[in-house]
């Protein structure tokens, strides 16, 4: 029997079209407006500022201001295309890069083949969200570092990372630092000069807006459910972009496999477990995690294949088992991005309010972006981060959805001058069981209120007024 | 092959415990239970149409059906064969096969004809397992015997990779929310580990197979149910009301009542006189510790739990068996051994039949009677075809199936909305205004009620429909009346 010695000079060819494929799909299926993030940096974009007058009826805007920076120049064009390029760049980079710690092209490309398969890659780059810059700039960061002469590339790297994602730069620091600590010990200086590029006018960003809005607020609304752990670090239990189950497994083989030589790469050992044990707290950590497991799980599905196995049917079968499992994965992530809200209803409801003069709507706070993107501001939006009164504001709504008492509504309905109220199916499931119950009985049964839009379960009243 | 002593007390052990379910349940012409209702519904309709009934029209109103099928495709090819007798006779079949695998498996721990044939003559009247499956066309009939098939395959996996592979896979298929064999399976490694005992490669192979396809076919069949609830779909999304009743919290006191303490006392004596360590007994003891664990958790269906464990102890009485014989013969009864022998077999087995044989009885006398089948067959021949009914959530299949009407619930939780407040609220309250708001809301035409809505809500009447501008009286038998939403 012949073996096969050398992988296909087309393996390579053949998993960036894989790649290309998966991140293609949801652009085309769905488009780029998924979730808010898009919305968000569109409208900085279109308008940039450091004042967000709109968000929380005007607020300082704390956001990952580069994100929206980098589209600028074309917000619709680039929001469209930008994710789909970046993603491009980062695979090859990460290509560049794996190619420096691993020989074998076999190992190689199958890493590169479980990164394109995986959930939370597919998430970063189909769309434009607080991760897909963040991320593209650390793989570009980190391959700066690993090249002596771009290694100082390094520094402005840096400086725009911490204003596109914050946590994903402390794990960016971090991988960065037990590489340099372990392996590039040379390399301190950068390693501290760009730390520092970092840390310095991010602290003169926040003191500033600090100052400007007299507080730190940082309110986070409770959250209920049970399983918690497992549904934030995988994707396969609920988490937007946690790890694939069979990517844990493979990884958990290829470590036992491996195990014996843990101490050659302490470097990568202990990343993997430190970002792990922070993945616990702060889930954007599973980004960078994922790139990393898929190295070891690529050398858990060599191993799985190459080893000997007493029945060439358990072979078969496992291995089939877990190529499925990998691509059903990808798959699911695909379909729960094209599912994904905002729905058509939602995007025409979206339309619709756009067309109206900019005013005061109020609804539940993840629809407080879309709002803003009409045009209108918002009573309450989920960045909550430098917000005027955001616990105050949640508790009104919260007061507002169950009154049926007309006086103390009104209050409410006058103290944040709203002039529309929103409410789609997903709030009527979530916070009332009947028709008749709180707000809902308001709208129907005062003449304070009107229907100006009803379709599709999407409601939107206006506030009957003198003025 | 020479048929030899042993085999044909097997035989006769399995030809009594397959001829007294079946005693039981060619009694009546229907099935016993509500579940029974639903894979009737599910195999007629594969051996009719050949594909499975995804979005059944008729449940809630109309709700898709997450299953596998593969039991229906199972029953439905056998339906094809000789509709008539098939679900009474098949289930009962299957079930009692159980009885060749816990001899097999017996064996393998002692290597002792007489005692596995002990341990086989206690499987053969487990009063749980006779209360889940008898007339039921219970999917339990047939995974619980292969669960233990899977087992015994797997304490053979050297000659047996092949058969081993074919039927984990059914199994899987099967029960996909089963996390017994997940659990055994952990629990299993772990054990091994702790006693230093060397896990063989094709045992690693076997392994790492059953546990990889559980949870791919988990995540293809449950992902969008997993998305939503997390790890608490392995519920199926059963309504809180009703949670308690189905994982009930583990009580010892009616373990021992259901499992029997005879086999309880002679299974636990077993495990700790067993001195040797080795696959066969680690396994069992891992199938032990998990469904402890399970039970424990309220993971595990609590009555499929004490199946588990009546069929695990009933194995490790055999290892007690065995001792006592060994025992006797070195004492001084020695030349009563027959005797005593004899004893120990009829009080074990008469501790088990009796609650068997009343087990068996209440099933079939109380589970479903006539008088429901009259009262449910009316309600399919004199009213309207796109007619709603509401009956309680244990009544759900019933209607479905034999009234050929839609219900407003019934147990497939799993994809369907919560339901079980307004069910609660259509039969306990007074008020017209609340229960013609549930109807409404439902589109009910007809109400059954029924004996089981009475205990269940412990009521005597539906207080509301009094007024006679709202509601009509129909039909009315000792078990169940059904009134009519005129207003």
């Amino acid at each position: 029997m012949n073996l096969q010695l050398f992988t296909k000079w087309y393996a390579k060819y053949l998993v960036f079209a894989i790649m290309c494929l998966f991140l293609i799909i949801v652009p085309i299926l769905k488009g780029p407006w998924i979730g808010t993030d898009p919305f968000l940096y569109h409208r900085l974009a279109s308008d940039f500022s450091f004042y967000d007058s709109l968000s929380f009826g005007g607020r300082f805007a704390a956001y990952s201001f580069v994100n929206a920076i980098a589209l600028i120049p074309a917000p619709t064009f680039l929001i469209t295309i930008l994710p789909f390029i970046l993603g491009l760049f980062s695979f090859l980079l990460l290509g560049k890069i794996l190619s420096h710690f691993i020989t074998d092209l076999r190992w190689r490309n199958i890493s590169l083949l479980i990164i394109s398969l995986s959930p939370s890659f597919i998430y970063v780059f189909s769309f434009y969200n607080s991760f897909t810059l963040a991320t593209f700039l650390s793989i570009l960061g980190f391959y700066f570092y690993l090249n002596k002469k771009l290694k100082f590339f390094l520094i402005p790297i840096a400086f725009l990372l911490t204003f596109c994602n914050i946590p994903l730069t402390l794990c960016f620091f971090l991988v960065l630092f037990l590489y340099t600590f372990f392996v590039k010990k040379d390399r301190k200086s950068l390693l501290i000069y760009s730390f520092l590029a970092s840390l310095i006018p991010l602290l003169i960003y926040y003191i500033t807006l600090f100052f400007l809005a007299g507080s730190w607020s940082y309110f986070s609304p409770p959250i209920e459910g049970s399983f918690l752990v497992f549904s934030k670090i995988f994707f396969d239990f609920g988490s937007l972009y946690g790890l694939g189950i069979f990517i844990v497994l493979l990884s958990i083989f290829g470590a036992i496999i491996s195990w014996s030589k843990k101490y050659s790469s302490p470097f990568y050992f202990l990343s993997i477990g430190i970002l792990l044990v922070l993945s616990f707290f702060m889930t954007e950590s599973l980004v960078i995690l994922n790139l990393l497991l898929a190295i070891l799980a690529a050398l858990g599905l060599i191993k799985l294949f190459d080893m000997r196995w007493s029945n060439h049917q358990y072979k078969s079968f496992i291995t089939l088992i877990f190529l499925l499992g990998l691509v059903f994965s990808s798959i699911s992530q695909v379909n729960h991005l094209i599912d994904s809200m905002p729905d058509q209803e939602t995007l025409e409801a979206i339309d619709y309010l756009s067309a109206l003069d900019p005013s005061v709507v109020i609804s539940k706070p993840e629809n407080g972006i879309w709002i803003n993107f009409a045009g209108h501001q918002s009573v309450i939006d989920d960045n909550y981060l430098f917000s005027p009164n955001p616990e105050e504001r949640y508790n009104d709504l919260n007061n507002l959805y169950y009154y049926r008492d007309l006086t103390n509504s009104t209050e409410i309905i006058n103290k944040y001058n709203v002039k529309y109220i929103w409410i789609d199916p997903e709030m009527r499931d979530r916070l009332w069981d009947s028709d008749t119950e709180g707000l809902l009985f308001i709208l129907q049964y005062t003449k304070n209120y009107y229907t100006m839009y009803n379709r599709d379960g999407i409601q939107i009243w206006r506030v009957n007024r003198d003025d | 092959m020479k048929l030899s002593k042993v085999h044909i007390i097997l035989l006769f052990i399995f030809l009594a415990s397959f001829i007294f379910q079946l005693f039981f349940a060619l009694q009546v012409p229907f099935y016993s239970s509500d579940d029974a209702y639903f894979n009737l519904r599910h195999s007629k309709y594969i051996s009719e149409n050949y594909t499975p009934l995804i979005y059944d029209p008729l449940s809630y109103g109309g709700n898709y059906i997450l299953d596998t099928h593969v039991y229906h495709y199972f029953l439905g090819l056998f339906d094809i064969i000789s509709p008539d007798f098939i679900y009474k006779i098949l289930p009962c079949l299957l079930s009692s096969l159980i009885i060749f695998i816990v001899f097999f498996l017996s064996k393998e721990i002692t290597n002792d004809d007489n005692a596995s044939l002990f341990a086989a003559s206690l499987s053969a009247f487990i009063p749980t397992f006779l209360t889940a499956t008898l007339n039921q066309i219970s999917v339990i009939s047939v995974s619980i015997p292969l669960f233990f098939l899977v087992v015994y395959l797997f304490l053979k996996i050297k000659s047996k990779q092949s058969l081993f592979l074919y039927l984990s896979v059914i199994l899987i298929l099967l029960d996909p929310l089963n996390l017994l064999l997940l659990f055994t399976l952990l629990i299993f490694g772990l054990l091994m580990l702790s006693q230093s005992l060397q896990i063989k490669s094709e045992e690693y192979e076997a392994l790492g197979l059953v546990a990889t396809f559980l949870i791919l076919v988990n995540l293809i069949l449950y992902k969008s149910v997993y998305l939503e609830m997390g790890l608490s779909a392995i519920w199926e999304n059963i309504p809180l009301e009703i949670y308690g009743n189905i994982f009930q919290n583990f009580n010892l006191l009616e373990t021992i009542t259901l499992v029997g303490f005879i086999p309880l006392i002679l299974g636990i004596i077993g495990i700790i006189l067993y001195k040797q360590k080795n696959t066969a007994i680690t396994f069992l003891s891992s199938i032990l510790l998990a469904d402890f664990a399970l039970l424990l958790m309220r993971l595990i269906p609590f009555k499929e739990g004490l199946i588990f464990l009546s069929i695990i102890l009933g194995i490790l009485s055999s290892i007690t068996f065995m001792h006592f014989r060994k025992y006797l013969s070195i004492t001084k009864l020695f030349s009563y051994e027959k005797v005593l022998i004899t004893l120990l077999v009829l009080i074990s087995i008469a501790s088990l039949l009796i609650p068997s044989i009343y087990a068996s009885s209440s099933v079939i006398n109380d589970n479903v009677q006539q008088q429901e089948i009259d009262a449910l067959q009316w309600l399919k021949f004199n009213t309207p075809r796109e007619s709603v009914i509401a009956g309680n959530v244990y009544e759900g299949n019933l209607i479905i199936s034999i009234s050929d009407r839609a219900n407003i619930i019934d147990n497939q939780f799993i994809n369907a909305e919560d339901r079980i407040t307004d069910i609660n609220l259509l039969f306990i309250t007074e008020s017209l205004v609340k229960a013609k708001k549930v109807l409404d809301k439902y589109g009910v035409e007809y109400i059954y009620f029924s004996q089981k809505s009475k205990e269940l809500y412990n009521t005597e009447t539906l207080v509301y429909t009094i007024d006679e501008t709202c509601f009509k009286e129909v039909y009315k038998n000792e078990f169940a009346t059904i009134y009519q939403v005129v207003c």
